[in-house]
Parts: C-alpha cells; sequence; structure tokens
C-alpha cells in the first residue's frame, strides 16, 4: 500500500512539473525560433492583400489601426509610477 | 446630383474625418518637456529632443511589433532620493500567446523577453550620440511589458521587468568587458505581475538576434524611412 501511495505521488509530481515547466525540447524550440511570438506571425495585424490575394502587405498605418481596434481599453497592472518616476 | 445630396456627401466626409481616430507617430512617444519632474530632467529632454525623435523614429518604424508606453524620456528610480536621470524607454512587446513560452517557468520568461528587448533596447540608448559625455545622463533604464500569458483576454494582465542601470556598468557589459551576470548583479531589476510588485527574479541573459533580424511578414517600410 505504502509503494503504491509513493509511486502515484512520483506520478502526479512528474505530471505537474510537465504541465508547469517546459520540455528541453521546448525551450531548444523557443530560442531556435526567432519568430514565433512576433505579432506579424499571427496576424494580430489587418492585412492588405493585393489582387491575387498572395502577397499580403501591411503599413504602420495599418499597425496603429489595429492596434486601436484590438485594445482592450483598461488592463490589470501597476501605476506606471511604480515602474519609473518622471 | 442634387446639391443637397452633394451637401448630405460632404457632411458626411467631414464628420467621418472629425471622428477618425488620430493616430499616434513618433514624436507623440515622446515625454512632453514640463513632465519632467526636476530641472535637470526637462533640461536633458531639450537637449536630447532631436535624437529622443530619432529613437521613437527607429521603433516607431523597423520595430513596429513593438510600442514606446508612457513617454520616452530621462527618468529616475521610483522613491530614490537624489536626482539621477536614466535615459528611459518603456515598450509594449505585442505577441501572440504561444504555449511553449506559457510552459516556462516565470524567471525564464523573463529572462527571455529581458534578452530579446532589452538587450538591444540598452544598445540602442548606449548609442545615442552625446549620452556618453554627459554626467547628467546617469545611466539608462528599460521597461519590457507583455501580456500574462493565460490571462483573460478581455482584460489583460501586464507583466513588467524594469531595469536601471548606470552607463559606466552597461558600456561595459555591451563592451564586452564585465560578464552578463555580473552586470545583471549590479542593476536595479524589479519585475510586476499584474498589480503585483513581485521584485527582484534570478535572470539569466544570452544572445537573441530577433530584433536585429525578425521582419513582420509584408511589412511596407514608409517611403524614405531606412533602418539601420
Amino acid at each position: 500500500m505504502r509503494s503504491k501511495i509513493v509511486t502515484a505521488a512520483a506520478l502526479i509530481g512528474i505530471a505537474f512539473l510537465a504541465g508547469a515547466c517546459a520540455t528541453s525540447e521546448q525551450w531548444a524550440e523557443w530560442r531556435g525560433h526567432n519568430s514565433h511570438f512576433a505579432s506579424g506571425d499571427h496576424g494580430m495585424f489587418s492585412m492588405r492583400n493585393n489582387m491575387s490575394g498572395t502577397n499580403p502587405r501591411v503599413t504602420r498605418l495599418d499597425i496603429e489601426n489595429t492596434r486601436t481596434q484590438n485594445w482592450w481599453g483598461k488592463t490589470i497592472s501597476v501605476e506606471p509610477g511604480q515602474v519609473i518616476q518622471n | 446630383m442634387s446639391r443637397r445630396s452633394v451637401a448630405s456627401a460632404l457632411a458626411v466626409v467631414l464628420v467621418a474625418g472629425a471622428v477618425a481616430p488620430a493616430y499616434a507617430g513618433p514624436a507623440d512617444y515622446i515625454m512632453p518637456v514640463e513632465k519632467h519632474t526636476s530641472e535637470k530632467g526637462r533640461a536633458l529632454a531639450t537637449k536630447y529632443q532631436p535624437q529622443l525623435l530619432q529613437f521613437s523614429e527607429y521603433v516607431y518604424h523597423c520595430l513596429p511589433y513593438l510600442e514606446i508606453r508612457n513617454g520616452l524620456g530621462f527618468k529616475k528610480v521610483p522613491k530614490e532620493q537624489g536626482d539621477n536621470r536614466y535615459a528611459a524607454v518603456w515598450i509594449r512587446a505585442e505577441q501572440a500567446p504561444d504555449p511553449t513560452f506559457a510552459a516556462l517557468p516565470m524567471d525564464r520568461q523573463v529572462s527571455a523577453m529581458f534578452s530579446r528587448y532589452a538587450i538591444p533596447m540598452l544598445r540602442r540608448l548606449a548609442a545615442v550620440p552625446g549620452f556618453a559625455s554627459d554626467p547628467d545622463v546617469y545611466g539608462f533604464s528599460v521597461a519590457v511589458e507583455w501580456i500574462k500569458p493565460g490571462s483573460d483576454p478581455n482584460r489583460p494582465t501586464m507583466e513588467i521587468l524594469a531595469m536601471f542601470a548606470d552607463q559606466a556598468s552597461t558600456r561595459a557589459f555591451l563592451g564586452m568587458a564585465l560578464p552578463a551576470r555580473e552586470y545583471v548583479e549590479k542593476m536595479r531589476l524589479t519585475f510586476f505581475d499584474g498589480e503585483k510588485e513581485v521584485g527582484r527574479l534570478p535572470i539569466e541573459v544570452w544572445e537573441d538576434n530577433f530584433v536585429a533580424t525578425y521582419q513582420v511578414p509584408g511589412y511596407e517600410m514608409e517611403k524614405g524611412k531606412v533602418c539601420s
């Protein structure tokens, strides 16, 4: 019985660690893949397409426009004065 | 087309023009001189307006996935005695949710953001003409903020890493005369998780060429602008 409890605890611990932390492979992927989390790769910017639809173009104004449309308003954050003083 | 319909169309255009959002340009990301809370800060802000504008234009045009927040200027450590002024930039890094990033322990996430964004910003600040020989520019400050992975998409929690370092140690680090570990130990470093001040985290610094190499797919630079 005791060994079963220890085994179960060990399995739960492994599962927790696997869920909470990136594996070394994931970490290597993150470091190796330079563009994995930049906005441009994830379509957060609105894209203008050319006639064939194969050459998406985005200008600085498009980005500004998308920021304005997508912004949530108030975020949960400290006051700027806690971070830096003017 | 009747005169009335022309007038109506014109009115619609005028109203649309009036309510269209006024987009911010590079100059809007610089903290106004008068918002600096000391004479030294205001003098620095006045003296280096062209350099600040150049810095802002670089971020605006060349790194469109970053947004300067709370004004580029000469700021100080909160509640610190004296008036040491740091050339300071606060950037928001826009990033889509990423499970691998989210799975990293907090200090790894912070290390990644520091290495990816804070170091290039420090390098850029240190290269601003005039700062190196100006005793009133005590050091450099970079704050990087990003959306906390897994936070409410309707009201995201922001994570912020803020660092302050003196000019001498920053230049020594950038010139590879000071190891990253020692540089980090010397700097003032604070991490904020939403509304909570977490404090200092054990961060690592490594090479990351993202800012130097990443191009937003299909991004069309404004005519006449050059990134270097």
